[in-house]
């Protein structure tokens, strides 16, 4: 290697390294904050490192605060609906991928047209169906619609399906599998990427959705982790520093340990769906 | 048989008769203004057993979830709403006015400080009542005023010294980069009535936007958009801290006069550092305005019209609103209770020192107003808003901007009828 290229290499690391610092940053002090007290917050000139380490924002947060609940129910309402949308939304894309059938874009377009629309639009009209059915209250309005296929999860999989060649479907048939078997035993198979980053995607909204929560849910025993970290916040003129760190590092460990043990899976899905160039 | 079956029937209405109403109660308020509020509802729970108050956590933003929620069937019983959402929701017909229910109760005007009663009301209908007040009134930084030679116990009595203690406190450095800002006034609309102007005439209902004596404010408040070069201001300015924290710009010296509420206090004394001196006044006006100008602004509490449990919802808002509990609530939030018994309560007077005081005075003794509660009174604000813009940028003179706005929101309003 020669010297100039030595020296590019090392400077682009400096720059990555530099570049992870500053954007490690936040994270960094979310961190350390949440193991401070009150009084250390603020001092000046700033201290990384706690001194001393005070553990009692993590204990106030799961005794005074209810966070083991809220944390239970973040976790049953992103699991099942992970399910839901990942389950009808294979077999929608499955079906306008593989099928042939009178106006079958036109379908495709209308529903990604769906996606266009703000969610400020549809959010009345929804809530007056939801309380016609007498779910306002309860975590239906959170789980159920979502067993009717994600949009955005719809498109990223057919997109990934229609790149699979006709001749394995073709090959299965002539073996006698019907197309439920196609489905299960090569299209989902074959779509692992996908899918993964779907899960990701759909887990990182699901897991911080704050407006869906607040609208339907009107017991605050069933509130979800972004509520509560609301509450923590919002007693604006006192606002417990360490306690609403804690929070957000708790609901914010999940998704940083999904991202990075899905990393390698979660870039494979991006760039075979057509998401990355 | 028979004899069960009356059993029964005796024991279903006794039981009936014994459960306690349960009135859902909106709180948005959450850390420990939160817990005080949920503890004084704690205690009316153990006071009576006719009525149970289930106080759910709801953060109010912007509406979202209330207007959503108000458009349903299943509504809650007490609702905690921004000011400007009164009237709105109020004139859909989506809460209950309580005149006639406040008549009977016995409370009237005169429990209220003066100005506050008419707050929160539409064409004489009632439709909450206001949880704490907020009240703004002129800062100053004493260090400041000390620093550039000016006498830190003496503010700015009229605009005229304001405009020259604003030059004086404007400080840059070497490359002549903003170092302080003298005054930014923020609250546009509370200059209107300093200068002896209104945005709203009571007598006849009507909207006064291009009121002389607004179009003077309005010329006046441009002149504040040509004293410090923007860029170099907005520079400035995104290097500000959070509020509530040590780095607030008033408490770091980084402006110098300012509008502030009286929980600023609380943050003065919870954030500043030993050595910070400030002071609190009326705001300086011109010869012919108005130097008693207070405006209050802040929550309310309504009864949604869906609300089944509404006799007992008002029951409790009675007891909630009572001196007692008024004064506790608002000393928790370092705000003003809005009835003159409660300013007497030892549970407010905690908080009363020698500051808290000036804004007490400001309240009973000043010029009261709030921004005119119509149905379409951020329509209004959004318009007097955008009108500054527009002679601040040059875009139109005062009289011109003001005269749009009177004409566009008289022409909405006449849809209100």
């Amino acid at each position: 290697m020669t010297k100039v290229k030595t020296r590019r290499l090392v400077l682009t690391y400096m720059f990555a390294v530099f570049m992870s610092i500053l954007f490690l940053f936040p994270f960094l002090w979310m961190t350390t904050t949440s193991f401070k007290t009150a009084d250390q917050v603020y001092d000046n000139p700033m201290q990384i490192i706690p001194n001393p380490f005070d553990f009692s924002p993590y204990q106030r947060l799961f005794t005074e605060n209810n966070f083991g609940q809220y944390l239970w129910n973040t976790v049953y309402v992103t699991v099942l609906t992970l399910i839901g949308v990942i389950l009808s939304s294979s077999v929608v894309a499955f079906g306008f991928s593989y099928f042939r059938f009178p106006k079958k874009e036109l379908l495709f377009k209308i529903l990604l047209g769906t996606m266009m629309l703000p969610a400020q639009v549809t959010m009345i009209p929804q809530y007056i169906l939801f309380d016609k059915l007498g779910w306002i209250g309860s975590f239906k309005p959170l789980i159920i619609p979502t067993f009717f296929g994600g949009t955005w999860v719809i498109f990223l999989l057919r997109q990934f399906f229609d790149t699979i060649p006709r001749e394995y479907s073709e090959a299965a048939k002539i073996d006698g599998a019907n197309e439920w078997t196609i489905f299960t035993k090569i299209y989902l198979p074959l779509a692992k990427a996908p899918i993964s980053t779907s899960v990701l995607f759909v887990f990182m909204w699901t897991w911080t959705d704050f407006m869906n929560p607040l609208i339907y849910l009107t017991d605050d025993k069933m509130y979800t982790l972004s509520i509560a970290l609301q509450r923590i916040s919002s007693g604006a003129r006192s606002t417990d520093w360490p306690l609403m760190m804690a929070g957000s590092l708790v609901m914010a460990l999940p998704i940083v340990i999904l991202f990075f043990s899905a990393q390698k899976t979660f870039i494979n899905g991006a760039s075979m769906s057509g998401l990355k160039g | 048989m028979r004899k069960m079956i009356l059993v029964l029937l005796i024991m279903s209405v006794a039981v009936i008769s014994f459960c306690a109403k349960e009135v859902v109660f909106w709180n948005a308020w959450g850390g420990d203004e939160g817990k005080a509020l949920d503890s004084i509802i704690d205690r009316y729970n153990k006071s009576q057993s006719k009525v149970y108050v289930r106080s759910v956590y709801v953060p109010i933003g912007m509406g979202e979830k209330i207007m959503t929620t108000l458009s349903g069937s299943t509504t809650p019983d007490v609702i905690t709403v921004w000011d400007w959402m009164v009237v709105p929701l109020g004139y859909r017909g989506q809460i209950v006015p309580m005149n006639d229910r406040l008549a009977k109760a016995g409370i009237t005007s005169s429990d209220y400080i003066k100005g506050v009663w008419e707050y929160g009301t539409y064409k004489g209908k009632k439709y909450g009542l206001p949880t704490t007040l907020n009240v703004s009134a002129f800062m100053w930084n004493k260090n400041a005023f000390k620093e550039v030679g000016l006498n830190p116990d003496v503010p700015p009595k009229t605009i005229k010294e304001l405009d020259e203690f604003t030059d004086k406190l404007n400080k840059y450095d070497k490359k002549g980069a903003l170092k302080r800002l003298g005054f930014d006034p923020v609250i546009s609309h509370i200059y209107c009535y300093v200068f002896g102007g209104q945005l709203w005439d009571p007598a006849t209902n009507e909207i006064t936007a291009n009121h002389q004596k607004n179009i003077e404010a309005y010329e006046w408040l441009s002149s504040y958009y040509k004293k410090v070069d923007l860029q170099k201001k907005r520079i400035f300015q995104a290097g500000w801290g959070d509020l509530f924290s040590s780095l607030n710009p008033f408490l770091r010296g980084e402006i110098a006069m300012k509008e502030g509420s009286q929980w600023e206090i609380l943050i003065a004394k919870k954030y500043g550092k030993s050595t910070f001196d400030y002071g609190i006044s009326n705001f300086p006006a011109p010869q012919g305005g108005r130097n008693d100008v207070c405006n209050v602004s802040g929550s309310f509490w309504v009864i949604p019209t869906a609300s089944k449990n509404q006799d007992e919802a008002f029951e409790f808002l009675t007891w909630l609103t009572a001196d007692k509990q008024a004064a506790e609530f608002a000393a928790a939030l370092y705000n003003i209770p809005p009835k003159i018994k409660s300013l007497e309560d030892n549970a407010f007077k905690t908080i009363v020192d020698d500051k808290m005081k000036i804004y007490i005075d400001m309240l009973m003794n000043g010029y009261v107003y709030t921004f005119p509660m119509l149905p379409i009174g951020q329509a209004y604000l959004t318009e007097l808003t955008q009108a500054l813009m527009d002679v601040q940028l040059g875009n139109k003179t005062a009289k011109e901007a003001l005269d749009y706005v009177q004409e566009r929101i008289n022409q909405e309003l006449k849809n209100y009828k």
